[in-house]
Parts: structure tokens; C-alpha cells; sequence
């Protein structure tokens, strides 16, 4: 093979960029336009319902699998570091009127703090081990956000925010604070796709597949699996702030409790562990798979000529079947609905152009 | 000695700040005193000096007090049947052991007890006996991580990709798909690595491990488990990375008759001790290297 044409300087921008791959880059436009464009259309019921949870659960689900999905610590704490960052802001926006772009930062900044003490363990132990460390950090955290007087949530008090203003604006339709959400998403998407194809989510990666030969390559443990739990609780932190000020319009600790932050995990198992796109897949269909089995609930009920569905029933099918989708992803499809989507994209694209190319092969677990 | 030698020449390009080892006439080096002038430090300093070894796993003697040197620009060998501590020293070497007792000094300067991350930041690098690629990554991704110790990025210039990390990617991708075509790996350049037959896995290792730019590189049984083309092929890459690279090599080897062709010297250890220390053929004449060694083998 002649050496010049194998490595000129627009095949290696191309395997640098964002997107390398057509498809992806169309997918992305094509998802950009129906997320800016069709919310006008959706109701109140369906963007406080459906669409804000879903786009601040994807922010916390995507910090959740930079640590878990890249760097391969597991962690069942990212619930609590919502909470921190929810509690951060409504302190600093409420009480001390620091604006909300830099109390966002501040909420980040604050729960990073509190990952790297929960994150100091995963130098020692991993797994399991790390696994239960992360959960006793999720109920020390929130007892101690209840028990601090300074922070007034004792005995299940809900702070409330006054009005939030951004630059002028008051943002308080569902609309506005679709979209306030939507651009918060947007750059920590961005920020994280870059990141986890630089030379930190290498590192990661490295870390993740072969701890031993990472650090005999350079690769400090204790800065990467530090700087993954900071990460991670940053986009937590951001995510819970934004529960207060685009969503709920409060901080209570109830919210943020163990179930949480194992309904993250689940949406990265079934998005797909290691993968921007799987950690908003994931949080889509958490989102929506409980109006599907409420349909598909009813339907059966009124076909079969039963009562209406209780809304404890219509609880327990809903958490019955969640877990055993993580299951079945678990054994089926280990890499989550972001692997099918690379398969299905890879033989669309495979189909479009005429000369498939060799450096096309997809590796098992794509940034994106 | 060198079958074949297809490199097509482009050398690699030395990255600022560290002086790699001359690509010097490493085949008649420092042995018999003609040792190449190296830049930084001198003549007579070794780059390695291991002095007095001793590792114990419990009550068990992996290593008794063992002591050579490598000299800069040459390939060393060290051999030893199954359990003769090879792969401990390696370990120790690259910091993943401590010593129980024993001196180890890198370019005249201690560094016994130094994590693994420093001592590659050193510019020691290795390979592994069994296959440690990060299996997910692709091939360039795993090269590529052989460049972390040269590159800089960290957690803003990654995130935001601008100016500096951006270009930075750019010509470390640059190195990597060198190294690639040094390695004859271009077809697979963008495949996982754990699809990867285990003979190629062992080169993309390779790879991974030159990428650092090591003054020192180990060499944990790179044919082991190899065909005899694969093994043809890797020795004359290794012969390369000596040569044309100017790489300090050590080479950990089991089987004894790959390593005398591309030796410069030898050291041969058993049961934790070393028995021998020379050139290839003073070794394989010694008595008792034919007789602990080949006895074991036999």
C-alpha cells in the first residue's frame, strides 16, 4: 500500500470528527428539527409530562455513563448528586440571587465536589465493592442535606424558587423551559461527545478495558476515575438544578432517592453503556414506557371487558417490566438500543453508498 | 539476521523535549566497549541497572537477588524455563511489583519504587505475555492511548475541542497511522481489537507500546502462542523497532532459539536466580544454562 495515501490529512479529520459517519450526521439534523419544531404543538400534559423530564433525565443518564459506561466504575449515587445540585441551586438562585447561569455552574461545580469524596473508593475496590460504597454515599448524602439547618430541607421541607429570570426573561410557560432545558442539553451533549473521544475518554476507555495496561501506559488512576466521578456528579448537579428551574419549580429530597438513581442506571443499561446517543435513548423510552403500558393496559382491560386500570396495578406493571427489560438487555443486547441503532445505520449506509469503505467497520462501542 | 526487511524507510518523527537513543549501530554496541555516544547522559551509564533483586510472594523466592544491565541501543534477552521469574521481573521493572530488596536505576537515577504511570512517564513501555488491548477500542484507538504520556489535552481542551487539543489530536492521529504502516496493519486500522486474530492482537500490542516512544521497551513473550510465519514476522519487527527506531529493547522469552539470532545479550534466569549473563553464544555454551535450562525443558 502506497504510505502517502494512507494517512492523508483529511482522512484523519475525518476519523476525528464529530459525527464521522453520513448517517449519524442526518439522524442528528433530522432529531434537531422535530426537537426544536413540534413541542408549539404538544400540550402542557405532554412537555411537563413527558418532554422536560425526559431531556433533564438524559443529562443526568449521560454524566451517569461517563462514569459507568466509560471509565467503567459503577455508581448508584447519581440520584443523590442531583440533589446536591438541586439544593445548590435553589440556594444560590433563591437566597443569594446569583444568576442562573452561573448558579447552574455553581450547582455543578458543587456536586462534582461531593463525587470526587463518593469517587475516592473506586481506587481501591471496584464492582460490586464499589457498587455498595456509591449506595452508602446516595443515603449519607440525603440524610445529611435533611439535617444540616443551614440548608432549611429538614423534615421533608420543599424549597421553593422564586421566579426564574434568565437575562431578563421570565421563564415560566412549559414552552420556555422546553427550551431552556433543550440548550442546556444541547452543550452538555456536545461538551461530552468531544470529551469522550479525546484523549480523557480514551483514558477512560483504557481504564474500563484493561486497568493494568492503562496505568503501565501512562494513564494516572487516581486523576481518570476521579475526573469521571466529578464529571459524572457535574452533569447530575446541572440535571438537578434544572428539575427546579425548568421543571418542577422546587427542590425536595424525596425526589432524589434510591429509586432514582437505579432508574438511571437502568436507562444506560438499556440505552446503551459507553454511548452518548444510548444515554438519550435510554432516557426516551423510560419516559415513555410507562404512557405505552398505560395504553396498552387500557386496551387490554377494555378488549377483555375488565374494571379501569388502577393506578396501583398500572405502578406494578410498569416496575415489573422494567426490570425485566433490564434483564432481557442485560443477556440480549449488552450494549442497549444504541448498538441496534449502529447496526440498523451501518447496513442502511452500507446500502447508500456504492463502495462500502474498509474503515467503515463500526467499533463495538461508539461514542456516539 | 533481519529476514526481509520491508519498512518503507519513512522514519518517525521525534517528539520535542525527549531524546530518543540514536539510531545507532545497536548490533555491535556497548558489549565490546564501541557503545555509541548517547546525548544526555554518559557512556558508561547504563540504561537500566538492575542491582540485587529479591521479590517474595509470601514465603516463595520469585526473584533472589538478581542483577544485570541493559545497555543503550541494545536487545537484551532474558530466558529461563516456565517459573524462572521473567514475567516478575518485567512486573517489577514497569512498577507493578515493589521489591522486596534490590536497587533499580533508569538512566543513572534511582526509580525502585515508582508507580506504573511514572515509570512510563520515564519512558519505559511494555507488552504483555497474555493480550491486555483495551478489546473495545479500535486499533487506532489503542495506539492511540499509547500516545497519552505525548499528549496534553485534558478535561477543557477535550470537551470544548478547540485550537490546541484539536491540532494536538491531529498529528498524534498523524504518529499513530505511522506506527500503523511501520506494523503493516493498515487493513485493520479501524477494526476492534478484540476481533482480531491473536497474532495480529500481538502486533496492535506492539503498536500500542511503540507509540510511547520508549526508551526502554519489554517485550513480554511477543511470539508466544505464535505460528512459525507470525513469528518470523514479529521478530522482524522487533529486529526494526531496534534498528530503525533505535528503541532499547528487552525481550522476555521462553522459547530459547527465537531470541539468540536478534540478541545482543543474554541473561538467563532459574528459580529466581540468574545463572548466566553474556553475549548468545557464550550463554549457550555454559554449562549450567545447558544444563538447568534445557534440562527443564526436556
Amino acid at each position: 500500500m502506497m504510505v502517502e495515501e494512507c494517512f492523508p490529512a483529511t482522512r484523519l479529520k475525518k476519523d476525528m470528527a464529530l459525527l464521522p459517519r453520513r448517517i449519524d450526521k442526518l439522524m442528528m439534523i433530522a432529531v434537531l428539527v422535530v426537537a426544536l419544531a413540534l413541542p408549539p404543538f404538544l400540550g402542557d400534559y405532554w412537555l411537563k409530562g413527558v418532554m422536560i423530564p425526559m431531556l433533564i433525565l438524559s443529562i443526568s443518564a449521560l454524566g451517569l455513563n461517563i462514569v459507568t459506561g466509560f471509565a467503567g466504575l459503577i455508581s448508584l449515587g447519581q440520584g443523590a448528586f442531583m440533589a446536591v445540585g438541586a439544593f445548590t441551586g435553589v440556594i444560590a438562585y433563591g437566597r443569594y440571587g446569583i444568576p442562573i447561569p452561573l448558579t447552574l455552574l455553581i450547582a455543578g461545580a458543587m456536586a462534582a465536589a461531593v463525587g470526587a469524596v463518593v469517587g475516592a473508593p473506586s481506587l481501591r475496590i471496584k464492582g460490586l465493592y464499589l457498587l455498595v460504597a456509591t449506595l452508602a454515599a446516595q443515603f449519607i448524602i440525603l440524610w445529611v442535606i435533611q439535617r444540616v439547618p443551614w440548608i432549611g430541607a429538614g423534615s421533608m421541607v420543599t424549597i421553593n424558587t422564586p421566579p426564574v429570570f434568565i437575562a431578563g426573561l421570565h421563564i415560566d410557560e412549559a414552552l420556555e423551559q422546553y427550551y431552556f432545558a433543550l440548550c442546556v442539553a444541547a452543550l452538555l451533549t456536545v461538551f461530552a461527545l468531544n470529551l469522550t473521544r479525546s484523549r480523557v475518554g480514551r483514558a477512560w476507555m483504557a481504564i474500563r478495558e484493561q486497568d493494568v495496561a492503562a496505568s503501565v501506559m501512562g494513564v494516572s488512576m487516581l486523576r481518570y476515575k476521579l475526573m469521571a466521578f466529578m464529571i459524572s456528579a457535574f452533569y447530575g448537579g446541572i440535571a438537578g438544578a434544572m428539575v427546579v428551574f425548568a421543571w418542577v419549580g422546587a427542590a425536595s429530597v424525596q425526589e432524589y432517592d434510591l429509586d432514582l438513581s437505579i432508574q438511571l442506571l437502568g436507562m444506560i443499561i438499556i440505552g446503551g453503556l459507553g454511548s452518548v446517543l444510548g444515554s438519550y435513548l435510554g432516557a426516551i423510552f423510560v419516559a415513555l414506557f410507562p404512557i405505552a403500558i398505560s395504553i396498552a393496559m387500557h386496551n387490554i382491560y377494555a378488549i377483555s371487558g375488565g374494571d379501569i386500570v388502577s393506578a396501583a396495578t398500572l405502578a406494578n406493571a410498569e416496575h415489573l417490566l422494567f426490570g425485566a427489560l433490564i434483564v432481557f438487555f442485560l443477556i440480549v443486547e449488552p450494549l442497549g438500543l444504541s448498538h441496534l441503532w449502529h447496526r440498523f445505520s451501518g447496513s442502511v449506509e452500507a446500502k447508500l453508498s456504492r463502495f462500502p469503505t474498509t474503515n467503515q467497520t463500526p467499533t463495538r462501542r461508539r461514542p456516539m | 539476521m533481519q529476514p526481509g526487511l520491508t519498512y518503507t524507510g519513512r522514519a518517525l518523527p521525534e517528539a520535542a523535549g525527549h531524546a530518543p537513543c540514536p539510531p545507532d549501530n545497536a548490533q555491535t554496541s556497548s558489549l565490546d566497549g564501541t557503545a555509541p555516544i548517547s546525548q544526555a547522559v554518559s557512556v558508561d551509564t547504563p540504561l537500566l541497572s538492575v542491582e540485587d533483586i529479591c521479590l517474595s510472594f509470601g514465603g516463595i523466592h520469585a526473584l533472589d537477588g538478581v542483577s544485570y544491565d541493559v545497555s543503550r541501543g541494545e536487545i537484551l534477552s532474558i530466558i529461563g524455563p516456565n517459573g524462572a521469574g521473567k514475567t516478575s521481573m518485567a512486573n517489577i521493572i514497569c512498577g507493578l511489583y515493589k521489591p522486596t530488596s534490590g536497587r533499580i536505576a533508569f538512566e543513572g537515577k534511582s526509580r525502585t519504587n515508582l508507580a506504573p504511570q511514572s515509570v512510563a512517564g520515564l519512558g519505559i513501555s511494555r507488552t504483555f505475555q497474555n493480550l491486555a488491548l483495551f478489546r473495545g477500542l479500535s486499533v487506532i484507538e489503542n495506539i492511540l492511548v499509547g500516545r497519552h504520556r505525548h499528549m496534553r489535552a485534558g478535561l477543557f481542551g477535550g470537551g470544548l475541542h478547540w485550537g490546541f487539543s484539536r491540532q494536538e489530536e491531529l498529528e498524534h492521529r498523524q504518529f499513530v497511522e505511522e506506527i500503523i504502516t511501520f506494523l503493516e496493519i493498515e487493513d485493520i486500522r479501524s477494526v476492534p481489537a478484540d476481533t482480531l486474530s491473536y497474532g495480529l492482537q500481538k502486533r496492535v500490542e506492539l503498536g500500542r507500546a511503540l507509540a510511547a516512544e520508549p526508551k526502554l521497551l519489554m517485550l513480554d513473550e511477543p511470539m508466544a502462542g505464535m505460528n512459525g510465519d507470525e513469528k518470523l514476522e514479529m521478530v522482524r519487527f522487533i529486529a526494526d523497532a531496534n534498528v530503525d527506531l533505535g528503541t532499547t529493547i528487552i525481550l522476555i522469552e521462553h522459547d530459547m532459539s527465537v531470541v539468540m539470532d536478534i540478541s545482543d545479550h543474554v541473561v538467563v534466569l532459574d528459580h529466581g536466580c540468574k545463572i548466566a549473563d553474556g553475549t548468545a553464544e557464550e550463554v549457550a555454551s555454559d554449562d549450567s544454562v545447558i544444563k538447568a535450562y534445557m534440562g527443564a525443558t526436556e
